[in-house]
C-alpha cells in the first residue's frame, strides 16, 4: 500500500514538473526551443513504442517508420481543408473528398490504420526470428514507400503533400508522449510485459509455461504500431509538408539510434536516449557553423555534427552495447535515498 | 546512474548557453542550403555562389552603407532540422529575408516559418510553379518555373527542331519530373504536336529495356524523345537508349545539367538538348557568365559545378537590389520592392517580377550537345506558358 | 506416499508406443508408460539413451514419429507446448532455460500468471483488481522462492545466480505453474553431493505439499533410489528394465549397460 502510494506520488510529481518545465520553455524559450521540445515529444512516442516492439519482444523491427508514414498520411488526408482537397487531391474517393475531420479523431484513425496493417503483416511476420524479422520488416518499409509513391490519388505520389493544418503543439504532443510512456510502462509491469520478455529471453521455456509467444508478440507489435501511427500523425501536423521519402531509412536510423543508446527494454533509457541525442546533435549542429574561443577560431565544417554523432554512436555501441540502462529502469526513490546517504 | 544524470545536466547547460543571440549592425540574410545529404550536390554550389555575390557586394561598399551578412545553417536534407534552422534565423539571428534550397519539400519546411515572421523566402533552385501558392505573399522563385522551361522546350522543339511527334518518358518518383513532363505535353500538343507514347519509370531504376522495347516498336518512330528525369538517372537512360540504336533528339529539363550526363552516356550524349538556367561555360557562355566563372574560380579554385551556383549568386544580387530600392532593411519594404524588380541582369538571365506573380519572367537557356561539347543553342522566352 | 501400481486409482498419463527418429536415428522406440496420480517415476540410462527425448515429446517440443499420449484423459499427442502446459504439465530443462534478464521473482510470476488471465485495460488503468492480483503473485512467488532458499535473490536477474541456484530457480518456476505432472530433467546435475541431497529433499517436499506426480531423469543412483517409487531404464531408445528401484538395480542387463559403467 505505502509503496503504491509513493509510486503514484512520484509519478504525479514527475508529470507536474514536466509540464511546469514545458510551460517555462513555452513561455520564455521562443519558437526555436518550442520546435525542439515538440520534436523531442514526437521522438519520445516513436522510441517508446519501438521499444515496446523491439526491446520487449526482442524482434528487431526496422519497418516501424512505415507505420509512422501510414499515420501521417491518413491523418493528413482526413484533416486537409476541403478547398485544398479539390486542388491538391482531385482524385480522392468521394467519401474522403467530402470530409474534414478534427485533429484528435484523425490522429486516432491514423493510429488505428497503422495497427490494422500491423495485425495483417504481423500474423505472418511474427513467426520469424532474429535477423529474418529485421529484413522482413525492412521489406515492409520499402513496400510502404512504393505504395505511397504510386498511390497518386491519395498521397500525391512522390510529390510534396503540403497544406496539412499545423495542429501539433507542445501540449498535445506531450500529453500523448506521457500517455504512451505511462501505458507502455504499465504493460511492462503486467503479465503482458512479462510474457513478451519471457518469450524474448527464452522462447522454448516460455512456451513450456503456457505462454502463447505468437499472441504476445503480435500484441506488442500492434500496440506499438498504433502509437507509431499516432506519432506519425502528430509529426505530419508539425512539419505540415512532406513526401514519402520523409519516412525512410534516415528517419529509421535516427529512431533506432535513440532506442539503442537508451537501452533495449528500458523506458527510462528511451527517455534519456531521446533527450541526449536531440540535445547533443543540436549543440553539434550549432557548433559546426564555426565559433571562436578567444583567439582560437574554428571555421565552419558542415556535416561534422553527423560524423561526430556517428563516431560517438559506434564508440557507444562498442563500450556499452546494452545502452545506458540495459533493460533496467531508473528508480527515482532509490536515487533520492542514495543522495541522502551521500550528503548525510 | 547519478553520473549519467550529472552528465545530462552539463550537456543541457552547454546547450542553453550556446543558444544566446548575437547582435550586429550588418544587414542579415538567412541562407538555408543542404550542405550534406541527398541535396548537397545542388545546394553546395548554390551556397558558394551566394557567398561570392555577398563578398562582391560588400567589397563594393555593401548595401545602404552596411555590409551584407549571410547567416547560414546546414539543412541536412532533413525537414525537422530545416524547421529548427529557420526558427533560429527568425528568432536568434533576426534576419530580414531568407533564401535557399533547390527542392520543394525543403522549401516547404522553411518558407512557412519565414512567412509566419513576415519575412520573404526566395528559393533559388526549386522550380515548381505550384510552390508559391502554398505560402502566399512570402514565397518567391528567383529561378524560372518548370512550366516556363517546359514551354520553352516545347516551342524550341516545334519551331527549330521541327518535331511533330514526341515520345514522353517520365520519372514518377519526383514532383519535378512529373510536372515538367505534364507541362511539356500541354504546350507541345497546344502547338499541334502529338505525344505518341507516354511511359514512366521510378527514380533510381537501372534497367530501361522494357521502356526501350516499347519505344522501338513505335511505327513510325517519333521525331523526338522528351525524357523528364532527374540528374541521377539521365546518364544511364541516354546511354541505354543510344545503345539500342535510337539516334533521335532527346530533350529534357535542368535535371540534365550535370557532368554525369556526358560522363556516363559518352558519345551517346550527342544530339541531346535541355533547358537550363544558363550555360556555365568559360568560352561559350554570355559575358556575365564568363565574368562569374572567372570570379568563382578565383574564389574556390574550381569552375562552377552547375547552374545552381549561378542561381545562388543571382539570388543574393536580387535581394541586394530590393533592399537598395526599398532604401530600407525592413522586411515588409523588402518584400514590396522585390515584387517590383525589373530587368535585373544576372548570370542566369535577367529577372522581372510581374505584379502579383512570385515567379519571375526569365529567359530559358537551351543547351545542345554536339561533337561532345555543350553549346548554347538559343535563349527562349516562351510565348505562352501553361498555368501552374 | 508412493501409490501401489496395482491399485490403478487415477491414471494421469498414458503413453503408448512412443517413438521418435531423427533422420533415421531411432532416438526412442515403442516407449510405454502409465502413471498414476502421486507417483514419482525415475528414468535412468546412459548418455544419448533417449531420456530427454521422452520429455520433449511429452511436452510437445518435438513432434513424435509414432505413438499416442493421453494426459488426464485428453489426447495430447499432437498438442502444442503451450496447450500442454495449460493442461498441467510443467518441466525443467537439462540445459537450464531461464529468462535470464528478468528477476528471479519475475521468472516465477511468469509461470504463475498462466492460470490467472489479466485484462489489458485493467493493467493499463492499474485497477484495484489488477493491483491485488500483482500483489498476490509477488507474495506467492516469494513464498515459493523461500521454500528453495532463494528469497534473498528475488530481485536479482536470473543470470546472476550460481549454477545450482539457477537449477533450483527453474524447479521453482515449474512448480509455480501449479502443474499436475512435473518433469525434472537432471535436477541435480552439476551440484555437489550436499546440494543434491538438499534438492532431492525439496522435491519430496513439493511432491507432498502440492500433490504432484513427478518424472525425474537422474544419473545419481542413490538419490533416484531414495525418491522414486518406480524406475525405468532406457538404453538406445528402448526400455530395457522397469520396476521397483531395488529390483531394477539387480537386473543384469541394467548393470551391464549402465550401472556397470558408472560404478
Ligand atoms: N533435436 C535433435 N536432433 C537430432 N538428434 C537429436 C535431437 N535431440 C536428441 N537427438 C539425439 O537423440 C538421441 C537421444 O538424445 P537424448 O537427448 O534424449 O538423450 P539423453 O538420454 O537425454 O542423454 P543425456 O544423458 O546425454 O542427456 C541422441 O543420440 C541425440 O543425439
Ligand atoms: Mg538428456
Amino acid at each position: 500500500m505505502r509503496r503504491d502510494r509513493s509510486t503514484a506520488i512520484v509519478s504525479l510529481a514527475a508529470i507536474g514538473i514536466t509540464f511546469l518545465v514545458l510551460w517555462l520553455l513555452h513561455s520564455f524559450g521562443g519558437y526555436y526551443i518550442e520546435r525542439i521540445v515538440i520534436g523531442i515529444g514526437i521522438n519520445l512516442i516513436l522510441v517508446i513504442s519501438l521499444n515496446l516492439a523491439n526491446g520487449f519482444t526482442g524482434l528487431f523491427s526496422l519497418g516501424h517508420i512505415g507505420f509512422m508514414a501510414i499515420g501521417a498520411y491518413a491523418s493528413a488526408i482526413l484533416t486537409l481543408p476541403l478547398s485544398l482537397k479539390s486542388t491538391n487531391l482531385p482524385d480522392l474517393p468521394v467519401f474522403l473528398s467530402k470530409i474534414q475531420m478534427p485533429f484528435l479523431p484523425a490522429v486516432l484513425v491514423g493510429g488505428l490504420i497503422a495497427m490494422v496493417v500491423a495485425l495483417l503483416i504481423g500474423l505472418s511476420l511474427m513467426r520469424l526470428t532474429g535477423p529474418y524479422i529485421s529484413v522482413a520488416t525492412m521489406g515492409f518499409l520499402v513496400i510502404v514507400q512504393v505504395v505511397l509513391t504510386n498511390w497518386d490519388s491519395m498521397t500525391r505520389g512522390a510529390r510534396t503533400f503540403a497544406g496539412v493544418p499545423e495542429y501539433t503543439n507542445v501540449w498535445n504532443v506531450w500529453i500523448w508522449a506521457i500517455l504512451v510512456l505511462y501505458i507502455v510502462w504499465r504493460i511492462k509491469f503486467s503479465s503482458f510485459g512479462r510474457k513478451m520478455m519471457a518469450a524474448r529471453d527464452n522462447e522454448i521455456a516460455a512456451r513450456s509455461l503456457g505462454i502463447n509467444v505468437m499472441a504476445s508478440r503480435l500484441l506488442a507489435f500492434c500496440i506499438s504500431a498504433f502509437f507509431t501511427g499516432v506519432a506519425g500523425a502528430l509529426w505530419a501536423h508539425f512539419i505540415t509538408a512532406f513526401s514519402p521519402k520523409s519516412f525512410y531509412f534516415s528517419q529509421t536510423f535516427s529512431v533506432v539510434t535513440m532506442l539503442v543508446v537508451g537501452g533495449l527494454g528500458s523506458l527510462s533509457g528511451s527517455v534519456v536516449g531521446v533527450m541526449l541525442i536531440t540535445i547533443l546533435s543540436e549543440i553539434l549542429r550549432n557548433a559546426e557553423r564555426g565559433f571562436s574561443i578567444g583567439p582560437l577560431v574554428i571555421p565552419e565544417v558542415y556535416g561534422a555534427s553527423q560524423v561526430i554523432m556517428a563516431v560517438l554512436f559506434v564508440l557507444f555501441i562498442v563500450f556499452r552495447p546494452r545502452g545506458l540502462f540495459g533493460d533496467a529502469e531508473l528508480d527515482v526513490r532509490r536515487f533520492f535515498k542514495k543522495e541522502k546517504e551521500v550528503s548525510g | 546512474m547519478k553520473k549519467t544524470v550529472l552528465f545530462l545536466a552539463a550537456i543541457l547547460v552547454i546547450f542553453l548557453v550556446s543558444c544566446g543571440g548575437s547582435g550586429s549592425k550588418n544587414i542579415k540574410l538567412g541562407m538555408l542550403y543542404n550542405m550534406t545529404g541527398s541535396q548537397a550536390s545542388l545546394d553546395g554550389p548554390s551556397s558558394n555562389g551566394a557567398k561570392l555575390a555577398a563578398k562582391e557586394i560588400n567589397a563594393a561598399g555593401g548595401v545602404l552603407g552596411k555590409q551584407l551578412e549571410l547567416v547560414s545553417y546546414d539543412g541536412k536534407s532533413d525537414a525537422e532540422t530545416i524547421g529548427k534552422a529557420a526558427a533560429q534565423l527568425v528568432e536568434k539571428d533576426k534576419v530580414v529575408a531568407m533564401f535557399g534550397f533547390s527542392d520543394s519539400d525543403m522549401v516547404m519546411a522553411a518558407a512557412p516559418i519565414a512567412a509566419k515572421a513576415k519575412i520573404v523566402f526566395i528559393t533559388s533552385g526549386a522550380t515548381s510553379p505550384k510552390l508559391p501558392s502554398q505560402v502566399p505573399d512570402y514565397l518567391f522563385l528567383s529561378c524560372f518555373g518548370d512550366n516556363v522551361q517546359a514551354a520553352a522546350a516545347a516551342e524550341y522543339s516545334w519551331n527549330t527542331l521541327n518535331a511533330k511527334s514526341a515520345y514522353l518518358l517520365i520519372d514518377k518518383g519526383m514532383e519535378y519530373t512529373l510536372l515538367l513532363g505534364k507541362y511539356f505535353q500541354e504546350r507541345f500538343t497546344e502547338l499541334g504536336g502529338s505525344v505518341v507514347l507516354e511511359d514512366t519509370y521510378q527514380t533510381g531504376d537501372k534497367d530501361f529495356s522494357a521502356q526501350i522495347t516499347k519505344l522501338k516498336a513505335l511505327k513510325p518512330a517519333p521525331d523526338m524523345l522528351f525524357i523528364s528525369s532527374g540528374p541521377d538517372d539521365i546518364g544511364t537512360i541516354v546511354k541505354q537508349v543510344r545503345d539500342a540504336g535510337i539516334t533521335s533528339p532527346i530533350f529534357g529539363g535542368d535535371g540534365y545539367d550535370t557532368p554525369l550526363l556526358m560522363e556516363i552516356a559518352g558519345k551517346g550524349a550527342n544530339n541531346v538538348y535541355y533547358t537550363t538556367h544558363s550555360l556555365m561555360d568559360k568560352n561559350a557562355g554570355s559575358p556575365e557568365v564568363q565574368k562569374f566563372i572567372a570570379a568563382y574560380e578565383a574564389e574556390y579554385n574550381t569552375a562552377p559545378e552547375n547552374a545552381f551556383a549561378g542561381l545562388g549568386y543571382d539570388t543574393v544580387y536580387l535581394l541586394a537590389d530590393a533592399i537598395k530600392r526599398a532604401n530600407s532593411a525592413d522586411p515588409k519594404k523588402i518584400r514590396e520592392a522585390l515584387q517590383t524588380t525589373k530587368d535585373l541582369p544576372g548570370v542566369t538571365g535577367s529577372i522581372t517580377f510581374e505584379p502579383g506573380s512570385p515567379i519571375p519572367q526569365k529567359g530559358v537557356a537551351i543547351i545542345e550537345i554536339q561533337d561532345d561539347a555543350l553549346k548554347l543553342a538559343a535563349e527562349v522566352v516562351p510565348e505562352k506558358v501553361p498555368a501552374p | 506416499m508412493p501409490v501401489d501400481m496395482s491399485q490403478s486409482s487415477h491414471v494421469l498419463l498414458e503413453v503408448k508406443n512412443l517413438s521418435k527418429s531423427f533422420r533415421g536415428l531411432m532416438a526412442l522406440q515403442n516407449y510405454n508408460v502409465q502413471l498414476t496420480e502421486g507417483e514419482i517415476l525415475g528414468i535412468i540410462g546412459p548418455n544419448g539413451a533417449g531420456k530427454s527425448t521422452v520429455f520433449n515429446l511429452l511436452t510437445g517440443h518435438l513432434n513424435l514419429t509414432k505413438g499416442s499420449i493421453v494426459f488426464r484423459n485428453i489426447d495430447i499427442t499432437h498438442a502444442a507446448p503451450e496447450e500442454i502446459a495449460g493442461l498441467g504439465i510443467g518441466r525443467t530443462f537439462q540445459n537450464i532455460r531461464l529468462f535470464g534478464s528478468m528477476s528471479c521473482i519475475g521468472n516465477v510470476i511468469a509461470a504463475m500468471q498462466m492460470k490467472e488471465r489479466q485484462s489489458l485495460l485493467g493493467a493499463i488503468l492499474n485497477l484495484s483488481h489488477f493491483r491485488e492480483q500483482e500483489k498476490r503473485f509477488a507474495m506467492q512467488a516469494r513464498t515459493l522462492l523461500a521454500l528453495f532458499n532463494l528469497q534473498e535473490h528475488a530481485d536479482s536477474p536470473a543470470l546472476s545466480l550460481s549454477y545450482g541456484d539457477q537449477r533450483r530457480l527453474e524447479i521453482v518456476r515449474a512448480v509455480a505453474l501449479k502443474p499436475r505432472l512435473l518433469l525434472l530433467d537432471e535436477p541435480t546435475a552439476g551440484m555437489n553431493p550436499h546440494e543434491s541431497a538438499e534438492v532431492i529433499n525439496l522435491i519430496k517436499r513439493i511432491h507432498d505439499e502440492y500433490h504432484l506426480t513427478i518424472i525425474i531423469i537422474e544419473h545419481n543412483m542413490p538419490l533416484v533410489m531414495k525418491v522414486c517409487s518406480r524406475l525405468q531404464v532406457l538404453n538406445y531408445g528402448e526400455i530395457i528394465a522397469e520396476g521397483k528401484p531395488e529390483n531394477v538395480r539387480n537386473d543384469p542387463r541394467v548393470i551391464e549397460s549402465y550401472l556397470g559403467r558408472v560404478g
